[in-house]
């Protein structure tokens, strides 16, 4: 019998949607973390190794001006901090943490365009300083450019896919 | 058209701004009227307040692949913002043909004329659109060169959403349709005002 790999249509997976300025951490084996559609927004997974945990944050904004009731996932200096102290909640160790990232591109690219945002290299940049000052550089990245990308973690294995609208997922 | 019942639907306070986008967008249609040389007419306008996550669900999900122009706003500090009309892509390659006097079904890919002409459809609508906005608020507006785009809707659309998001988590969305006396096409426009605080 010929055996057809469907990611979606696997039952024994979960899927967990991460939306704009959600974020998740879970060590179920069978969850798979995703965020779909990211173009300036950054997906930053987070997995410990050893432990099986995995997290994701889908980060909206680089920085978090402190408006009350605003969600600190949503904003790079917040949210990254937030995701590694979940992390640690559930029992992770840095020394086992891989941190891989995706997104951040810029989309409205025209010429004579002046783009006053620049929302995704803000997003970018601000992860990375954040991340340096805690002593981690992400093992992977796939980053920029002007292209959407959907992002899953599989939790079981600490794979993370990106896909784009015209390709085929895969494996960074 | 129903746009006097909408808004009587809509809060009170909200009613200068969803009025004031409705006529914008009428005025933004007549723009597109004289650039096709044909009468283009409003069919029909919603004019709906949404929550700015849930946008990309409108368009099929953030992984649907949709069509979208992208304008930005110039204007003193305060006045910048975006203006984003999504079509989803067999829609908007019927706009091409509508404009291009093809036969109906003829694009089927967005290639450099196709881009161009929706371009333009981006430079003609923000035009329109704004010197009503200007006309009406006193404000100087204006469109930067338009930006076209094919890509999965929560990609194209995530760092205008994200500029909403930073100040409110609802947003105003007018879905239109719009056509000649034998074709029709819908679009939705977003008109973004943009708050100095996610300028810098």
């Amino acid at each position: 019998m010929a055996v057809i790999f469907s990611e979606t249509a696997a039952p024994e997976q979960e899927l967990h949607v991460v939306g704009m300025g959600d974020l998740i951490v879970t060590d179920s084996p069978d969850a798979v973390l995703s965020c779909i559609g990211l173009g300036s927004c950054v997906a930053v997974c987070a997995y410990d190794k050893r432990e099986k945990i995995g997290g994701m944050a889908h980060i909206v904004l680089p920085q978090n001006y402190g408006i009350p009731g605003k969600s600190e996932a949503k904003y790079a200096d917040t949210a990254v901090p937030l995701l590694l102290n979940e992390m640690t909640k559930k029992g992770c160790i840095k020394r086992w943490l891989v941190i891989k990232i995706a997104g951040g591109a810029q989309m409205t690219l025209s010429p004579g365009l002046r783009d006053t945002f620049k929302t995704g290299e803000r997003n970018l940049e601000q992860i990375i300083s954040v991340l340096r000052r805690e002593n981690i550089t992400p093992e992977a990245a796939d980053t920029g450019g002007s292209i959407g990308r959907t992002v899953k973690m599989y939790v079981r294995t600490g794979q993370v896919t990106v896909k784009t609208a015209y390709g085929s997922a895969r494996e960074i | 058209m129903d746009l006097e019942k909408e808004i009587q639907e809509i809060d009170f306070a909200d009613i200068n701004m969803a009025g004031l986008f409705g006529e914008g967008v009428n005025n933004a249609i007549e723009g597109l009227s004289q650039m096709a040389g044909r009468e283009v007419k409003v069919v029909s306008m919603d004019i709906k307040k949404v929550l700015v996550k849930d946008i990309p669900d409108l368009f099929g999900g953030p992984e649907a692949l949709i069509i979208a122009i992208y304008v930005e706003i110039f204007g003193k500090a305060n006045a910048n913002g975006h203006m984003v009309v999504v079509y989803k892509p067999e829609v908007a390659f019927g706009l091409v043909d509508l404009l291009l006097d093809q036969q109906n079904g003829s694009t089927t890919e967005l290639n450099d004329m196709e881009n161009s002409t929706l371009g333009e459809v981006g430079n003609i609508m923000g035009s329109f659109f704004l010197n009503y906005l200007s006309d009406t608020t006193g404000q100087r507006l204006k469109p930067s060169p338009p930006a076209v785009m094919m890509d999965m809707a929560g990609a194209v659309l995530d760092s205008t959403l994200a500029n909403i998001l930073a100040y409110s988590d609802e947003t105003y969305i007018v879905d239109t349709v719009f056509g000649t006396k034998d074709r029709q096409v819908s679009g939705t426009f977003m008109i973004i005002p943009n708050p100095s605080l996610e300028a810098g």
